[in-house]
């Protein structure tokens, strides 16, 4: 069942814990067996049954989120990250990441563009797919990921002197 | 440092290079502020792959489960008609002849090829995962919201508490004694269900005011108290906690962890009187 595995890992890359994924999970299966007299046959299924996650996941989130100000695809810094300039990329940052690190950075991104980042980065879907499955615009989706992926860099690299100093004092 | 032109923009919002032109390409292999970028996006890509929550499968008990709502979708309810005075699947006779293509085609569609040795059973009987019970309530409370939503808890429609109990023991290592019905709890039916990586049985009672109350049973293995305080009713320790506009009384049970779950302010008040056994 692949796409059960991706759909599951779109789950995982929202939810803050991997119980949560597998209720979300569990519940957009229910409801895509229950809603597949909506799906046209010779579309698109896996974007289908992706859009069907994505809305579970984003209604789960908004019942636990921490604080009633987030909102799904934008927190109080995302507009800030738009007016900053494109950092000059350095890829050994990222390579020489913590794993941990960049876990943590992940999650302060807000929940749709972790799942861009997923299901385009990750997984390799075209854009267009991406985008019908997240229902947002394909230049949405374009600018946003560029945001994301700013941003993933931004908080890499920022503590890199921290990470630099605890790594020379180990 | 390298000097980002008018072009490289358009290489950082699409670096797959879906839109580009010639001009974008060539841009993108001569411009070094491009080049790091570009080497930059594969580098997270191949990090973010690596990560548990971007590379997980999907865990086999789950799979397992989702799988039995496709077979108890695509095939006849083969499991209520060997056991006396069951009345089917209400999940069949429901979706019924809506469904069966419906699901056939959705099996289709998620490349699934049913292994049907197996499916609906699970070896898990040890090594739960720790929870605690301000955990678990909200994962009932929020299957009972799910299941309102669904408008379909039953699996199988069963009256017969014993009848019912051998139906979830053919697909549980566990047994739950239901109790059965009164005027105040009206006994419906069943299911097996997943609720939070324990396999749990449900029986679904209907209470007078149009409700539904719903017990789940689960290995308590693993789940803790917590700081949850608890009132003692009938020689038991009963948690009370709230969750998606639904209530939750849970107690232990011999190796069980069971769990009374209503809308909030709608569970009847002989609730103790059925289901707490005096210890």
């Amino acid at each position: 069942m692949p796409h059960l595995d991706v759909l599951y890992r779109m789950a995982c890359s929202v939810c803050a814990g991997g119980d949560h994924a597998k209720d979300v999970a569990q519940e957009a299966f229910i409801k895509a067996l229950r809603g597949f007299g909506n799906f046209t046959p010779g579309s698109n299924g896996r974007s289908w049954l992706a859009r069907i996650v994505h809305n579970t996941c984003r209604d789960h989130w908004r019942q636990l989120r921490a604080r009633p100000e987030d909102q799904w695809d934008a927190d109080a810094d995302w507009a800030v990250e738009n007016t900053l300039a494109d950092p000059d990329w350095e890829p050994e940052i990222i390579r020489n990441a913590f794993s941990a690190d960049l876990d943590r950075a992940l999650q302060q991104l807000p929940p749709l563009w972790r799942a861009g980042l997923l299901l385009v980065d990750v997984e390799g879907w075209p854009y267009e797919e991406a985008a019908a499955s997240l229902e947002i615009p394909l230049g949405t989706l374009r600018s946003g990921l560029h945001r994301a992926r700013r941003r993933l860099y931004r908080l890499l690299s920022e503590p890199q002197d921290e990470t630099q100093l605890r790594r020379e004092g180990a | 440092m390298s000097h980002p032109t008018a072009l490289c923009p358009i290489i950082h919002d699409d670096p797959r290079g879906d839109t580009w032109t010639p001009e974008h390409a060539a841009h993108a292999s001569r411009c070094p502020h491009c080049r790091r970028f570009l080497a930059g996006v594969e580098a997270m890509g191949g990090r973010l792959k690596d990560l548990p929550r971007y590379s997980a499968a999907i865990p086999a008990g789950l799979r397992a489960t989702l799988e039995s709502h496709l077979e108890a979708a695509t095939t006849p309810p083969s499991i209520p008609r060997q056991i006396p005075g069951s009345a089917g699947r209400r999940s069949f006779r429901r979706w019924g002849q809506a469904l069966i293509p419906v699901a056939m085609a959705a099996s289709l569609v998620l490349g699934v090829l049913l292994d049907r040795q197996g499916v609906f059973r699970s070896g898990q009987t040890s090594g739960q995962v720790a929870r605690t019970l301000g955990d678990y309530i909200l994962d009932v409370t929020h299957d009972h919201y799910l299941f309102a939503q669904l408008d379909n808890s039953l699996e199988v429609r069963m009256n017969d508490p014993a009848a019912l109990t051998r139906w979830l023991e053919g697909s549980l290592h566990f047994s739950p004694d239901l109790p059965a019905g009164t005027p105040d709890f009206v006994l419906e039916g069943g299911r097996v269900w997943h609720t939070v990586n324990r396999l749990s049985a449900l029986a679904a009672y209907a209470t007078p005011d149009g409700n539904e109350a719903i017990l789940f049973a689960v290995p308590a293995e693993g789940l803790t108290p917590g700081d949850m305080g608890f009132r003692i009713v009938r020689g038991h320790r009963v948690y009370h906690g709230e969750g998606w506009e639904r209530e939750a009384l849970v107690w232990i049970e011999g190796d069980l962890a069971l769990a009374l779950v209503a809308p909030r302010g709608h569970l009847p008040a002989t609730w103790a009187d059925l289901f707490l056994r005096e210890d």
